[in-house]
């Protein structure tokens, strides 16, 4: 797994003096955005409220996810899967301070999170034949011993993706997938998938509950993640099946409850595909993008009204700023767009945020 | 030279149109395709998957020949590759493409799921819902290939019942998927062609393009970075045959050449000229871009036929490995090619998220 070159990139740009609370209390936010550039390098950034970059990383190839721990100052960028890397990341002036590789036999799946002065990552392990219990395992990394992988956590399936940490507990969306380095990108399980949601006991590793949306759902891949203050979990989905097909995209799960589908009214405008979401600071609105359908869907949970759809053209990244009810969302064709309270604006400034090629995920450093 | 498309890609990546295309000339551009590609072609594969059906059954009884059957298999499968890029549509219902078809398959699990059938020799297979019964990897041309080259196989053996139900099957979808478009109340043509009434999920014309585009797109993906690049491996000495798609029938190349055919059928349309290529012209006015694409086309299918042998020995060969690495790489140019000039000369907003997924 560790063909890669971990040596040639790391080319930081640094904050070329930028210092945080510059441009007013409360909009010193920055957010994480992996993207291509027009030669179709891979870089990690960050990028501020005016437009500006903050940070940039050159990085060896695709990122994904992100991590993010205020008390450490860092992110981890994670790679894409099948990864082979993470990145830890200064978030003031982008120096890499870790590049952790894959251990053996395992693959990054593009996530990883901060929680208990330990970092925990989604990885699969690489076998000819599936795992009975799942190809899925969170690695644990030790932050104070340079990450030195300390711990290895079943996940309880297949192709864990995003995780959250809430307390001492983390919550993992296994997709469900089964893929191989052998053919990457390709799903070779998809008539048996099973996916779900599991609670994981952070300290070792328990698997305290385990969430399906039932076996009629079965091709309804559960990949990504956004808690709210009051610990409300949403889960959204990517379907395996026929984009016309009727099936919940998204859930919420509740401490000590059930998946619980939500019903959107403008669902098909998600072509069964949901790459992103985001929880608003305000725990109550919910933000949805679907590269495919080109939109992000703004959805009030309390109220079960769904409150604004802006398009975005190869929309995927979304991000929860500080602000309650504000989004920023990220194109794979270029551009970044903002929306708080039912209006959509560019956010504009350097030129990399129109010419680059946004990947999946955003995530507000606060 | 091939150099220079590769250089087009990463200096251009967007290029000023005269137009952008109206929903008239999408709704125009996917009538065309749907008749005289999909119809057309879902329509030889029915009809190779029957004779192929009618020739299992031949062989079983004793009145036909193994070869026989590789023939009918062969030309069933060539129907298949013909189509195999296209990815939406009726063929996407019950999961049929990949009953079709399970690949790539780096784990063997259409070999060892049929050891298995045929170590258990369950009766209940061989008959009238035996298809249904069987997995995914069992259901599709790959088990035939498995079956047609394997040393199971004899006249009223179990495994000749068994070829006799996955041929059933395979006929079935193919003439499923034909009637689905074409016939019964709502046929998918008509859903196209009013794209944006109710009837199919699809918004509007641009949509359905967007679908045609990326199973285009998807040929040449498939082609660069499954049927060649992973077979290649990184010397002629660590090659990987069994990554190859078909390398039991040692038809790997001739699924490539098939693949390169119909996605540049695709570009060209009619006649060479409609298709993708007529949008390209006409509407968007960029005579360069077309030019570019069709030269890039045919420089990629040149490539491929000019590569000697069959891929498993090509790979491993030093001076034909040469080629089988520049079909790789033109494969893989042409699809940048596509994805970054195509999509912006036709306005329609795919990108990596849409394209790839995670």
């Amino acid at each position: 797994m560790n063909r890669r070159e971990f040596l040639t990139s790391g080319i930081a740009v640094g904050v070329a003096g930028f210092v945080p609370g510059a441009f007013g209390a409360g909009d010193a936010r920055i957010w994480y955005g992996a993207r291509l550039d027009a030669d179709g390098r891979a870089h990690a950034s960050g990028f501020d409220a005016d437009g500006r970059l903050r940070f940039d990383v050159v990085l060896p190839a695709r990122a994904h996810g992100a991590g993010y721990s205020a008390a450490r100052g860092e992110l981890v960028v994670a790679s894409r899967r099948p990864g082979d890397f993470l990145w830890v990341v200064d978030a003031l002036t982008g120096r890499v301070r870790h590049r952790i590789a894959a251990a053996s036999g395992r693959f990054f799946n593009g996530h990883a999170v901060y929680a208990r002065g330990l970092l925990y990552a989604t990885e699969s392990v690489v076998t000819d034949a599936p795992l009975p219990g799942g190809n899925g395992v969170i690695g644990v990394y030790d932050a104070a011993t340079g990450f030195a992988r300390v711990a290895e956590f079943a996940s309880g399936g297949h192709d864990p993706h995003q995780l959250l940490a809430l307390g001492d507990e983390l919550v993992v969306a296994n997709g469900g997938l089964l893929t191989h380095p052998d053919a990457p990108g390709v799903k070779l399980n998809i008539d048996t998938m099973d996916s779900s949601v599991v609670r994981i006991d952070a300290r070792d590793g328990r698997i305290n509950a385990q969430h399906r949306l039932g076996a009629a759902l079965h091709r309804v891949g559960l990949r990504h993640l956004a808690a709210a203050p009051d610990g409300t979990v949403a889960v959204v989905a990517q379907y395996e099946g026929p984009v016309g097909d009727d099936v919940p995209l998204v859930a919420l799960l509740r401490p000590g409850r059930a998946l619980a589908p939500l019903e959107l009214p403008q669902q098909e405008r998600l072509k069964n595909y949901v790459g992103s979401v985001a929880f608003d600071a305000g725990g109550r609105m919910l933000g949805l993008a679907s590269p495919r359908g080109g939109v992000a869907l703004f959805h009030d949970v309390d109220a079960d009204t769904t409150r604004g759809l802006i398009e975005v053209p190869d929309g995927c990244g979304i991000a929860a700023t500080r602000k309650p009810g504000e989004f920023v969302v990220s194109s794979g064709l270029g551009g970044v767009r903002r929306w708080l309270a039912g209006e959509g604006s560019r956010l504009t400034g350097a030129a990399e945020l129109d010419h680059s090629r946004w990947d999946n995920h955003l995530l507000e450093l606060a | 030279m091939f150099r220079s498309l590769v250089i087009a890609v990463a200096l251009l990546p967007l290029s000023a149109t005269a137009a952008t295309p109206q929903p008239e000339h999408y709704r125009r551009l996917n009538i065309e395709l749907v008749d005289a590609q999909v119809v057309p072609g879902y329509g030889r594969l029915a009809d190779s998957a029957t004779a192929l059906d009618a020739q299992a059954a031949r062989y079983c009884r004793g009145d036909a020949s193994l070869d026989e059957v590789r023939e009918s298999w062969g030309a069933a499968f060539d129907a298949w590759q013909g189509m195999q890029h296209l990815r939406f549509g009726p063929i996407e219902l019950f999961m049929r493409g990949m009953r079709m078809q399970f690949w790539p398959d780096p784990r063997n699990s259409v070999g060892s799921t049929l050891d298995e059938l045929l170590a258990k020799a369950d009766p209940a297979l061989l008959g009238e819902h035996g298809f249904d019964q069987l997995t995914v990897p069992a259901q599709g041309f790959p088990a035939i290939e498995t079956l047609i080259h394997g040393d199971a196989l004899t006249p009223g053996s179990y495994a000749c019942g068994l070829l006799q139900t996955i041929a059933g099957g395979i006929a079935d979808m193919a003439a499923d998927t034909l009637e689905t478009w074409v016939g019964g109340d709502r046929p998918w043509r008509e859903g196209v062609a009013h794209a944006g009434d109710g009837t199919l999920h699809y918004q509007n014309h641009q949509e359905v393009t967007q679908d045609f585009f990326k199973a285009m797109h998807g040929a040449l993906e498939r082609v660069a970075e499954h049927k060649l690049m992973r077979p290649l491996g990184a010397s002629h000495e660590t090659t990987k045959p069994k990554l190859a798609e078909s390398w039991r029938s040692g038809r790997s190349l001739d699924n490539i050449r098939a693949n390169l055919v119909a996605a540049e059928a695709m570009y060209l349309g009619r006649g060479e000229r409609g298709g993708f290529s007529r949008v390209v012209r006409e509407v968007a006015g960029d005579t360069q871009l077309d030019d570019l694409l069709r030269r890039a086309f045919k420089q990629t299918r040149d490539t491929a036929d000019s590569i000697a042998m069959p891929l498993s020995r090509a790979i491993a060969d030093p001076a034909e490995r040469v080629k089988v690495a520049k079909l790789a790489r033109e494969a893989s140019a042409l699809k940048a090619l596509l994805a970054q000039r195509l999509t912006a000369a036709l306005g329609i907003p795919l990108g990596f998220n849409s394209m790839d997924g995670d």
